[in-house]
């Protein structure tokens, strides 16, 4: 649509008329938008280092689709504020030179005493303090060197001001890596080359005394780096108690990042781990109990076990309501995984059975397992009849290890519970009550132990129905009956009832008559018409245990219909009654 | 002997003098509008027809009238404007966008100014 316009500002990039220059700074104050726009973009592809400094200096004027163009091209803007940055140490120095022939002259000219370091000019003040906002405002990583310059070696007023600036974009930096989804590559250059600068900054802490740069180093520095390794090692550093404060203090992501990498290093320095246990702040433990897990990463275990002291391990620390419940289950893992003293985990896992979050509380629940003797046999007796399924599950899976009297027993009472953890919890700890377990032993159970046993095999092995059901599809005829007996042991046989009326027809009349006998306890059509048909087997025992089974089907049909009838018959309170029979 | 010498200094004179007026920021502005109107493939009415819509505008750069749009808007508003030639530079120029025509018609105070 701007066909000429476009032409025109190509034109300008491209010339080298001067002319062209002075057009398009002029056009930077045209009212028209695109002609502002096109005019930026043409002066900032023209490599003149003073056409930018101009740039800069109207940098406020500038609306926001211009300020887009201009973070494209950050790289004009970060040699102007570099030489700005550059000039401050210098200025410093003019400004001292002017101090001290003054003191030589008698007193200073703006009546400050002497021992002040003279105030650099007003001017060149708020240019810094510009170009400091503009390296916030596009990012201008490439200017933290200088500003470290600065702060090392510039006037108080500006080192305040670049110190702080170092920071915030450090922060921003950090922000931008741990979000990155693309040029990685790019920002772990970048970071490599932050580091180093802050490195050095770091080693000069004495010089400087700024804790800003400390913590800009600390949020882009790897645990294994050797400088911070260094500090945290040598408490004589001027920088070791600093660090060790700004450790223990920090809340900003990079900082925690660095704390909780210290875990991925066994030889990880002392002190990083005791502020790691010392930070009782919510945000922090956080982070480290989410990223542990119940489980803690295999990599974390050998550093943990060298943790002797974490400052909220305390049953009823107000830590421990600030947490969710995952949370919480990840600071039981990280409690097991410390060198804590054992009785004060107990005592928090107890606490947390009685006051923590659901989660937490299974945790706990599960936690117990590491703990042997009487108060934790006695804790897990208690939980088997908790509120909680999961909790309950967590108690039963270690009834049986801890070899408390009437274990069994016990269980057996939980096997009416319709919760799936809890049967399933079960079932791990009933490893005998399995319907493969059942089919091996069935032959040599007594009848009476069959009936029960099966039962219970029932309720705890939720596969049985088509375990026996492969067993009834067997090849072999002896495991096709006992399959049918075991079903009618255990209660299944209206679940399997289709296959035991195919099983009527099996080759083996022995299969027959177990089929005949189980299809006793079905009262349906097809089973009634199966039956019928069995009366007529080539087999007499066949022909007869039909007959028997549907005689039991009669005996018990009537008996259904009589107590139909008896439920559905008036009582006779009820036809006296005042209210049925108005008068 | 002298002649030769005069024409030598009368040569070096013209060169230098030359040269003087081509670093000038005057002939660069100029050498700029010239540029442009080639570049946009300007016949010599729409070349002379800018020319005097610079000086009429007062404008700092002549060359201006190629990059705001609201010159060649201003100079319809003037009598006597040869209007379908106006037309068809401002189409050249600046092409159909709206926004341009829009703004044209607002009187501000610019560079141009």
């Amino acid at each position: 649509m701007v066909k000429g316009l476009e032409a025109t500002f190509q034109y300008l990039t491209r010339t080298d008329n001067p002319a062209a220059r002075e057009l398009l700074e002029a056009a930077l104050d045209c009212p028209s938008a695109p002609v502002r726009e096109l005019a930026l973009m043409a002066l900032l592809t023209k490599p003149d280092r003073v056409l930018h400094r101009r740039l800069f200096a109207r940098l406020e004027q500038f609306d926001a689709a211009c300020k887009a163009i201009l973070a494209k091209r950050s790289d004009r803007l970060s040699a102007v504020v570099g030489e700005i940055f550059v000039q401050t140490p210098r200025k410093r120095i003019q400004e001292q030179t002017r101090s001290a022939s003054e003191n030589k002259h008698g007193k200073p000219s703006d009546g400050r005493p002497f021992s002040e370091p003279p105030v650099p000019d007003k001017k060149f003040q708020k240019n810094f303090i510009q170009a400091c906002e503009a390296v916030q405002e596009f990012h201008l990583y490439d200017a933290i060197p200088s500003l470290v310059q600065v702060v090392e070696s510039a006037h108080p007023v500006f080192a305040d001001w670049a110190a702080g600036t170092v920071l915030e974009l450090t922060k921003t930096f950090y922000k931008e890596l741990s979000a990155a989804q693309t040029s990685l590559k790019d920002l772990k250059t970048l970071r490599s080359r932050l580091t180093e600068v802050l490195q050095a900054s770091a080693s000069a802490y004495s010089r400087h005394g700024r804790k800003e740069l400390l913590e800009a180093f600390l949020m882009v520095a790897k645990p294994q780096d050797a400088v911070l390794r260094r500090i945290l090692h040598d408490r004589r550093e001027s920088a070791h108690e600093p660090v060790v404060s700004i450790l223990t203090q920090s809340m900003e992501g990079g900082v925690i990042r660095l704390l909780l990498g210290f875990l991925e290093y066994p030889q990880a320095p002392q002190v990083a781990l005791e502020v790691v246990g010392q930070r009782t702040d919510a945000r922090f433990v956080q982070y480290w109990a989410q990223q542990a897990g119940y489980c803690p990463p295999e990599v974390w275990k050998e550093t943990l076990g060298r943790i002797r002291k974490i400052a909220w391990a305390e049953p009823g620390h107000p830590l421990w309501t600030q947490l969710d419940g995952q949370t919480q289950a990840g600071c039981i893992g990280l409690l097991l995984a410390s060198r804590i003293d054992r009785l004060r985990v107990f005592q928090i896992l107890e606490y947390l059975l009685q006051h923590g979050k659901p989660e937490g509380r299974r945790a706990a629940a599960a936690a117990l397992a590491h703990f042997p003797g009487a108060k934790a046999d006695a804790l897990v007796l208690r939980l088997l009849q908790d509120s909680d399924p999961h909790v309950q599950a967590e108690a039963i899976r270690q009834v049986r290890g801890r070899n408390i009297p009437d274990a069994l027993s016990l269980l057996i009472r939980l096997v009416e519970s319709d919760q799936a953890s809890v049967r399933e919890a079960l079932q791990e700890a009933l490893p005998e009550f399995t319907c493969k377990k059942f089919l091996r032993t069935f032959d040599h159970l007594p009848d009476d132990l069959r009936q029960t046993a099966g039962y219970l095999v029932r309720k705890i092995d939720f596969d049985a129905p088509a375990i026996l059901l492969a067993e009834m599809q067997s090849l072999s005829p002896v495991r096709r009956r006992r399959a049918v007996e075991a079903a009618s042991a255990m209660g299944a046989v209206p679940e399997l009832e289709s296959n035991i009326v195919l099983l009527l027809q099996d080759e083996d009349h022995r299969v027959r008559i177990a089929a005949a006998r189980a299809l006793a306890d079905s009262h349906s059509q097809p089973t009634w018409e199966a039956l019928r048909d069995a009366l007529f087997d080539r087999s007499l025992v066949v022909r007869e245990e039909a007959e028997k089974s549907l005689e039991k089907i009669s005996a018990s049909l009537s008996e259904r219909i009589e107590a139909l009838g008896a439920a559905s018959a008036p009582s006779p309170d009820r036809s006296e009654s005042p209210i049925s029979e108005p008068q | 002997m002298t002649e030769i010498i005069l024409v030598a200094v009368l040569v070096g004179g013209l060169f230098v003098s030359f040269e003087w007026v081509r670093r000038s920021r005057w002939y660069q502005h100029r050498q700029l509008f010239r540029q442009l109107c080639r570049l946009h493939q300007l016949d010599r009415s729409s070349r002379r027809l800018l020319q005097q819509l610079s000086q009429q505008l007062r404008l700092p750069y002549s060359a201006w009238v190629f990059v705001d749009p609201r010159c060649l808007a201003a100079a319809r508003q003037m009598p006597g404007a040869p209007l379908p030639q106006l037309l068809h530079l401002e189409q050249r120029l600046f092409g159909d966008q709206p926004e341009q025509t829009q703004q044209a018609n607002e009187p501000k105070n610019t560079a141009a100014n």
